[in-house]
């Protein structure tokens, strides 16, 4: 027999296992109210940001353009939020604003998970030394705050997405490091890792069939958890103009250029402050319902 | 243990800014600056050398309390620190002690009355509260109590009244932590086996959670205080924005704004290396009140 | 003798989100005072199930007794209050658990945790004398007096126990409830808690349930014994009728037959069959019928009551029906509850 149809008959009923145990996974959120909640929350969410903002508003007539004769209205039916001090559309600035933090949010998440498995992958599968030396460096990265981090990475590359995005993903790279170097080596020592590689699979195919189906589960836990972490940072970096160029519809920089005319004209603190809550929360909901679905301990 | 992890920060922080694009004596110096006069300030400032040796002179010379001068200003930075950062640690620290004060004790009770219409309340609350941007919570408190009723200042803290906003602000978004993290750990603590024994002896539930449980869930608590006042330290820095309070968050900004490395990494070590002499008295505390560790240093002792 | 407990028609069951366990299916039990009784069974029978019933320390919300009685020596368990019940825990009866690791607080000072049992049920006691008192029961015990101050985790597993043993009889109960005290320590020291048991059984005139999976350990110290399965008893007697003789229930012989015997010659082991029904779909008729190798038509269909076969025996099963002296209980009539 060549090593085709061994590899095949291996992932038979590994296959099927994996699918019974997903549809156990799913079940378990969908019993957890709050994380359904959050998950309908994000779907209502994504659709608003990523189909409304181009459907209900345009970019660059409501969000982009000054508009001097409208300037800080309250909210009408014309403009639902309102306007800001250049005339802008509230609504359409917070529905772009949406995207923004989404696209940033999901960019530095892959940048992270990507430097943290290449890291965390790295650390679990030679051990000895280079596992050592690499979870030291991860461990003080963690003892850093993130926000400290990202600010120095800001002072050192400047302002701008790009520059952003890689300030952030920084400071998640530890957490995913650990989590993938752990499925390694939870894996590593397992006899069954032995008797795939006594029947001639490869190692790559060792990880890709059995070390990553076990590996995903925390890392999406986490993904999701980072995640509401990184929109906060995002916004919080904003407002204190330390993230996004103020030109960029988001809703950090929407608050910071609120401040001067909130007395009179608080619709313009109102809605980006709340967008900013429900994204935030809908991400929390559904990593903890996640990691509750995942975890078999946490049962009463 | 701590040393190693403070210089391994301080050598991240410093590699990171030393990739800072741009020369820092020509900034100095201004556009007309002559190549020569650049090539002096950069000798004096000690730029040519080798990345590596201008590390081991600045850690040199913070032992000696000596972080630097702004690029700005060229005075030292350490006096512009220290009038900045007891600002920064008392909203933080008052912050995370009104939160304790007020989510401990609501942790414990939704612990106890598991199940109850307290503890859906208090856990709703508290899901809403960490998914609050501390900033935008600031900016509402600002705008009702301080720009709309006028109990409060709302710019900087020249009497004690501008603390009040800025603390309760730190301290919401902390309870939400203390509070679930205080839950969940003491019903854990209520499942174990030696609160069983407890009640066969005929002990009341009262006791049991006063006397038998507190004094276990307590030590996981303070560990839990201690990672939070280094997300408070954080912010407190992005408070500072919002009420104008002159602390580490605002110079901070300011000096990346303006480039001005020196500053930047001095406040970040300084900021740094207080929250790990926070954790490392925390760690010291939790030693003298577990008695399991507490007796493991007397071992070792002898 | 006299009765010191009486437990009739006990229910008990557990609820969760997935389904309703039965645990406790009918039990009748009758406890003579200062006796040992041993409560044998599989794991899952329902023998903690009981002991924490006659505490009433079931898991909140969880654990539910459905009906019955249990009288403890004049008291109505089940309608007794809360306030009732912990005036009665560690004074009247006590309770230990098995595992002696996690039994104790670890951030209490021993000696304190021992003193907490006076000083909740004898608060008259002085401070000296509650303290006089810890160290008289210290020595009784076994335990080096000094020691008092020190934490739990100081101490062995054994030592560890003791100190439990120490907490239960501090107020000097009529009525010891031992969940599986010895099965988590190792044989050698297994064996010296069992000794010290036996002493303190008869220095106090104290009657003991001990539950136990062990029928070694059972021999050591019980007067009598009662067999549990699947939430109720199929056969009591005292440790002569159940050790020695022909009559037993197929059940019991299956345990003894389950016990390797170095003087037979026999190349494999005979463990009994199968597994204990799922407490959320019991069997109708007799609950062992789907595993015993003796079922004869009745027993699926009709639960047996208990026959008695002597004085002090009594056996649940419809091969003994002929042999009775009369019918021990009204369950016979009952069909027994499906699921």
């Amino acid at each position: 027999m060549n090593n085709q149809s061994i590899t095949i008959e291996a992932t038979g009923p590994v296959m099927t296992k994996r699918q019974s145990l997903f549809m156990l996974i799913v079940k378990r959120y969908m019993k957890n109210k709050l994380a359904v909640f959050g998950l309908i929350l994000f779907m209502i969410l994504v659709v608003i940001f990523v189909l409304g903002a181009g459907l209900f508003v345009d970019y660059e007539a409501d969000a982009i353009r000054h508009n001097m004769e409208y300037r800080n209205k309250p909210p009408t039916s014309a403009h639902i939020f309102g306007t800001d001090q250049y005339g802008r559309d509230v609504f359409a600035r917070v529905l772009y604003g949406g995207r923004v933090s989404l696209f940033v949010g999901i960019v530095t998440i892959l940048l992270s998970l990507a430097g943290g498995s290449l890291i965390g992958a790295t650390a679990g599968y030679f051990g000895g030394k280079t596992d050592n030396i690499l979870m030291r460096i991860m461990d003080v990265f963690l003892a850093i705050p993130s926000i400290l981090l990202a600010i120095s990475i800001v002072a050192a590359l400047g302002n701008g997405m790009l520059n952003l995005m890689i300030a952030l993903s920084v400071s998640s790279v530890p957490r995913f490091a650990r989590i993938v170097r752990s499925c390694i080596l939870t894996v590593k020592g397992q006899d069954f890792v032995e008797a795939a590689r006594a029947y001639g699979c490869r190692d790559r195919k060792i990880i890709t069939y059995h070390i990553l189906p076990n590996a995903i589960g925390p890392i999406i836990v986490q993904a999701t958890l980072s995640m509401s972490t990184t929109i906060l940072m995002i916004s919080s970096l904003s407002f204190v103009g330390l993230g996004l160029p103020s030109s960029i519809p988001e809703w950090g920089s929407m608050l910071a250029s609120a401040k001067e005319y909130m007395r009179y004209s608080p619709h313009l603190i109102i809605f980006p402050g709340i967008a900013i809550v429900l994204a935030v929360m809908a991400f929390n909901l559904i990593g903890d319902g996640l990691r509750d679905a995942l975890d078999p301990k946490l049962r009463n | 243990m701590m040393i190693p992890v403070i210089l391994g920060i301080s050598l991240i922080i410093f590699t990171i800014l030393a990739l800072t694009p741009g020369d820092p004596a020509q900034m100095i110096l201004g556009e007309n600056a002559s190549l020569k006069d650049i090539e002096i300030l950069r000798e004096e400032m000690g730029l040519n050398e080798h990345f590596l040796i201008r590390y081991v002179k600045y850690i040199g010379n913070v032992l000696r309390f000596n972080f630097g001068n702004s690029y700005r200003t060229g005075l030292p930075v350490i006096s512009e620190i220290l009038t900045r950062f007891p600002n920064t640690l008392a909203l933080a620290f008052f912050g995370i002690g009104l939160s304790v004060v007020i989510g401990v004790p609501i942790g414990i009770a939704s612990a106890v009355k598991q199940y109850s219409i307290f503890d859906t309340v208090s856990l709703g609350v508290a899901l809403i509260m960490t998914s609050i941007p501390a900033f935008w919570l600031g900016l509402m408190l600002l705008l009702v109590f301080s720009l709309n009723l006028g109990w409060f200042p709302a710019i900087g803290i020249t009497n004690w009244k501008g603390f009040i906003l800025p603390i309760v602000t730190l301290a919401i978004g902390s309870m939400a932590v203390m509070i679930r993290m205080t839950r969940s750990t003491m019903l854990e603590v209520i499942r174990e086996d030696y609160i069983r024994t407890a009640r066969a002896k005929g002990t009341s539930e009262g006791r049991i959670i006063r006397y038998h449980a507190l004094r276990n869930a307590l030590l996981p608590i303070i560990t839990i205080i201690g990672i939070n006042f280094g997300l408070q330290m954080g912010g407190a820095m992005i408070c500072e924005t919002v009420f104008s309070i002159p602390g580490m968050g605002s110079l901070m900004i300011t000096s990346v704004r303006q480039k001005d490395i020196p500053m930047v990494m001095a406040s970040v070590l300084f900021v740094a290396i207080a929250i790990s002499l926070i954790n490392l008295l925390i760690d010291i505390l939790y030693a003298t009140i577990d008695p399991r560790i507490k007796s493991q240093y007397e071992k070792a002792k002898r | 003798m006299e009765h010191l407990l009486d437990i009739k028609d006990l229910y008990v069951t557990y609820t969760t989100d997935e389904a309703i366990f039965h645990a406790v299916n009918g039990l009748d039990l009758t406890l003579y005072k200062g006796e040992t009784l041993g409560l044998v069974g599989e794991t899952g029978a329902g023998k903690t199930t009981t002991a924490l019933s006659i505490m009433r320390l079931l898991p909140d919300r969880i654990g539910k007794i459905e009906k019955g009685s249990i009288v403890l020596d004049g008291h109505d368990i089940i309608a007794a209050s809360d306030n009732d019940m912990r005036v009665l825990r560690g004074n009247l009866v006590s309770m230990i658990f098995q595992d002696p690791m996690t039994s104790l607080n670890p951030t209490i000072r021993v000696g304190d945790q021992v003193q907490e049992v006076l000083e909740i049920h004898q608060p008259e006691l002085s401070k000296e004398g509650a303290g006089q008192k810890v160290d008289e029961i210290f020595r009784l015990v076994g335990l080096p007096v000094e020691r008092k101050v020190e934490y739990p985790h100081q101490f062995s597993g054994g030592m560890r126990q003791r100190i439990v043993i120490a907490i239960a009889l501090a107020c000097e109960p009529q009525l010891l409830l031992a969940d599986e005290p010895t099965t988590a320590l190792d044989v050698t020291i297994q064996a010296q808690v069992l000794e010290l048991m036996q002493e303190l059984k008869e220095k106090l005139n104290m009657a003991t349930i001990l539950i136990t999976h062990d029928l070694g350990v059972v021999v050591e110290i019980c007067d009598r014994v009662a067999i549990m399965y699947s939430g109720e008893i199929i056969e009591v007697g005292t440790l002569r009728d159940i050790f020695t003789g022909d009559a037993h229930h197929p059940y019991t012989d299956g345990l003894f037959g389950s016990i390797p015997d170095l003087t037979k010659k026999e190349s494999r082991l005979h463990p009994i069959d199968g597994m204990m029904p799922d407490p959320a779909a019991l069997p109708s008729g007799c609950k062992f019928h789907e595993r015993c190798p003796k079922c004869i038509e009745i027993c699926p269909v009709q639960h047996p009551p208990a026959f008695k076969i002597s004085e002090t025996h009594s056996i649940r099963c419809h091969l003994f029906a002929s042999e009775v002296t009369e019918e021990v209980d009204a369950h016979a009539s009952e069909e027994t509850v499906k699921e």
